[in-house]
């Protein structure tokens, strides 16, 4: 349940008041990296009345050559909004790159291992023989800062470089209300077999259930103008879902996806690109397709347009579509953006048979570092007819030594 | 034989027509390289023997903060006694783009041109390359630097600081080995896997909470509504097409969404089969009871994210009030089906415990 604005209040503004003294600790360092403060305000109406705003405060700086830190809160405003926590954490390290450790509130991606949103620490070491170890440990973020009754975290990964690559082990395993939630093992790899072909591979065990959750690998070949890549995916959701739901316990049913991806930069300003697959579904084969272009209508690609054409199979499921986009820099100060999409169900049920979306946008940028945007949204969906919105934002960048 | 010659023709036809058109949009194409008629001389004033800070005479004494100074109409007429023109000389002998580069580069990079002048003695162009040329492109490209300044301790831990003072707002992407183009969503995952650090050297922890993050305010697609072109997650009509891409994927959602997401944001919205006058997600016979295929189960299987989204907590006794031990629903494991998980442990006891 959606915590209203005024009793969420305390907790966002005792967040700033974090964020404040962070930035106040920020004095200057002989690096003369400087203090980065950032804020962006939203504003986003509809057309039968309803609006909303937000609030985004981002944060960093280098105290010291060995210690920084990051934070980014948000306020919203309007029916069920509240603020939030998103980054506020501080990394220390050895000035040789041997050792880190980052505590607070992040993202940690540990290799094969599902990134998780945690609060607590991460430390790295890196030994000798290009051996990396890593070792996490924490609670799981909840949002809206929802109740914890013995919710935990702990995981480690060791990788070494092997053969010009690296590989991976990590281990993970999190408790809901102090229920075993997930424990599984994951294994990665990467590899640069020559100067235009690379492959990666990733294989997540469940260990509670037993059985592959996710297995994903690809191989790449490229030239300066040339990318063809080959890809597979797996993923079994029931071994994705935490052991403690209902749903975890009705057996491997797993979704394949792999084809082929080429990108090629047919022109200096042309690339042209193409994607063919299959997804494999409890027996049932469907098509992935996509293929797009884009061209830069100048050297730097300020300016440029696009089309990109998908369609996806599946019985019940499938849908073509059409996207176009467009960007046009009048000047360094003012752009122009348009973007516009048509999909089509091949099974409306019911919900329209034509799913129209639009957007068209102006930027300003000024100098002193201050950027407004606004743009209008229009779209006709399975829910409604159709829905005019209208979105703006405003942004401030300060930098101080 | 006429059907053969009007086939060769229109063949040619076709042919002549593409290569016209491919001729026709070299410019647009980027086929013709786009020389700057206005871009200064260098060259023609480096041949005559004149040295380069003879116009740029603020080039040693400029801090690496400094507003960028380039030659004024007075550096010009000390040569050119008889200026043809009434103008500011830079309005036509001076390329735009340049200008905006050495700004650009002033701006965002931690470079003494000082130290540097001092060190090669003058010979500026030893970098500038673009002197030799039509001098259309003046900045000297990282791959100059790194001819003199290995930076080998700098890349292993991914110190990009030394130089760039803030990737993150310069937004430049290093083009020999990293492109991030539409297959970057299908694989940054595993790339992330294998070289952090890589990715940390741009990126923050804010970059991978803006679509990981369990408190995302919006998703950065929608807070840069303004960025068309990027590739994002979710992006233009996603909230119509959520549901088709979601069956087509079982258990992607679940890399950044909470399993009972789906509920909280139907109920937000007002799009829920729990609401009164909301529209049932599912068909008539869903549950074996009607006229239907009774199909839950084989959808259930099929994709239990999909049954969670709305169904996990306290809606999973809808399940339970038939499958459980001895009740009609019958057991829901496939054959061979085994946990580590006591039968006292969620789920097990919802139905194994009386």
């Amino acid at each position: 349940m959606a915590s209203s604005i005024s009793d969420n209040a305390p907790r966002a503004l005792g967040t700033l008041g974090t964020l404040v003294v962070i930035a106040g600790l920020g004095t200057p360092v002989a690096s003369a990296d400087p203090l980065r403060l950032r804020a962006d305000a939203y504003a986003f109406g509809n057309g039968s009345g309803g609006a909303a705003g937000l609030l985004s405060l981002q944060g960093r700086d280098k105290f010291t050559p060995w210690l920084d830190a990051e934070a980014q809160i948000w306020l919203g405003a309007g029916d069920g909004s509240y603020g939030d926590v998103l980054i506020i954490a501080a990394n220390a390290r050895d000035l040789k790159g041997r050792a880190s450790i980052r505590v607070g509130r992040q993202i940690v991606v540990a290799g094969a291992l599902r990134p998780m949103h945690l609060d607590g620490l991460d430390a790295h070491v890196r030994a000798p023989a290009g051996i990396d170890v890593e070792a996490f440990a924490g609670f799981p973020v909840i949002a809206q800062s929802g109740p914890r009754q013995f919710d935990w975290l702990v995981g480690a990964r060791v990788s070494r470089r092997i053969w010009g690559g690296r590989i991976g082990v990590g281990a993970m395993e999190s408790r809901d209300h102090g229920a075993l939630d997930t424990r599984e093992i994951g294994v990665d790899g990467s590899w640069p077999v020559n100067k235009r072909i690379d492959v990666t591979g990733a294989v997540v065990l469940d260990t509670i259930r037993f059985g592959l959750a996710e297995t994903r690998a690809s191989a790449m070949w490229s030239t300066r103008k040339l990318r063809l890549e080959l890809f597979g995916v797996q993923r079994t959701a029931a071994h994705l879902l935490p052991a403690t739901s209902l749903f975890s316990v009705l057996g491997d049913v797993p979704a394949f996806r792999t084809g082929g991806a080429a990108r090629w930069r047919a022109a200096p300003r042309l690339d042209v690109t193409a994607t063919a697959g299959a997804r494999i579904i409890d027996g049932e084969v469907a098509e992935d397709l996509s293929a797009g272009t884009r061209l830069r209508l100048n050297d730097s690609g300020t300016s440029a347009v696009g089309l990109e054409l998908t369609r996806e199979g599946g019985a019940g499921y499938a849908w073509t579509g059409a996207r176009a986009t467009g960007r046009y820099t009048f000047c360094p100060a003012w752009m122009a953006s348009a973007e516009f999409e048509l999909a089509r169900p091949d099974d409306d049920r019911g919900r329209g048979k034509l799913w129209p979306w639009g957007l068209a946008a102006v930027t300003w940028r000024s100098e002193s570092k201050w950027d407004a945007a606004m743009a209008v949204e229009a779209s006709a969906s399975p829910e409604l007819r159709y829905r005019v919105d209208v979105l703006a934002r405003l942004s401030r960048r300060w930098e101080a030594l | 034989m006429s059907l053969k010659i009007s086939r060769r023709i229109s063949r040619r036809t076709g042919v002549l027509l593409a290569l016209l058109l491919v001729g026709a949009c070299a410019g647009v194409l980027g086929l013709r390289h786009n020389v700057q008629s206005g871009a200064f001389p260098h060259r023609a004033h480096v041949i005559k023997g004149i040295r380069c800070n003879e116009c740029h005479t603020t080039i040693t004494t400029d801090g690496d903060d400094s507003p960028v100074v380039l030659p004024s109409d007075q550096s010009c007429l000390t040569c050119h006694k008889k200026p043809h023109d009434t103008r500011p000389c830079r309005d036509c002998h001076g390329s735009p783009d340049n200008a905006a580069a050495a700004v650009e580069a002033r701006t965002h990079l931690k470079f003494s041109h000082n130290q540097h002048v001092s060190k090669l003695s003058g010979d500026c162009v030893r970098c500038h390359t673009g002197v030799h040329d039509d001098g259309s492109a003046l900045r000297p490209q990282m791959a100059t630097c790194l001819a003199c300044h290995t930076h080998k301790a700098q890349f292993e831990p991914g110190k990009c600081e030394v130089c760039h003072k803030d990737l993150e707002t310069e937004r430049v992407l290093p083009a020999s080995h990293l492109v991030h183009d539409q297959a970057w969503l299908r694989n940054h995952g595993n790339a992330a896997s294998s070289s952090s650090s890589m990715c940390a050297t741009c990126h923050t922890q804010s970059s991978c909470a803006a679509c990981h993050g369990r408190t995302t305010a919006a998703l950065p697609g929608r807070l840069n509504f303004d960025n068309t072109m990027e590739n994002t997650i979710h992006q233009a009509g996603f909230a119509s097409r959520h549901s088709n891409e979601a069956h087509a994927a079982p258990g992607t959602c679940l890399a950044c969404h909470d399993q009972r997401s789906c509920r909280t944001c139907h109920e937000n919205k007002g799009v829920s089969a729990t609401i009164a006058g909301s529209r049932n997600p599912h068909p008539p016979g869903w549950v074996g009871i009607g006229s239907g295929d009774n199909a839950h189960g084989r959808e259930a299987r099929r994709d239990p994210a999909a049954c969670a989204a709305c169904h996990s907590g306290a809606g999973e006794q809808l399940c339970v009030g038939c499958h459980k031990v001895g009740g009609v629903g019958g057991n829901p494991h496939p054959p061979g089906y085994r946990s580590q998980q006591p039968m006292s442990a969620l789920p097990c006891r919802l139905c194994h415990l009386p």
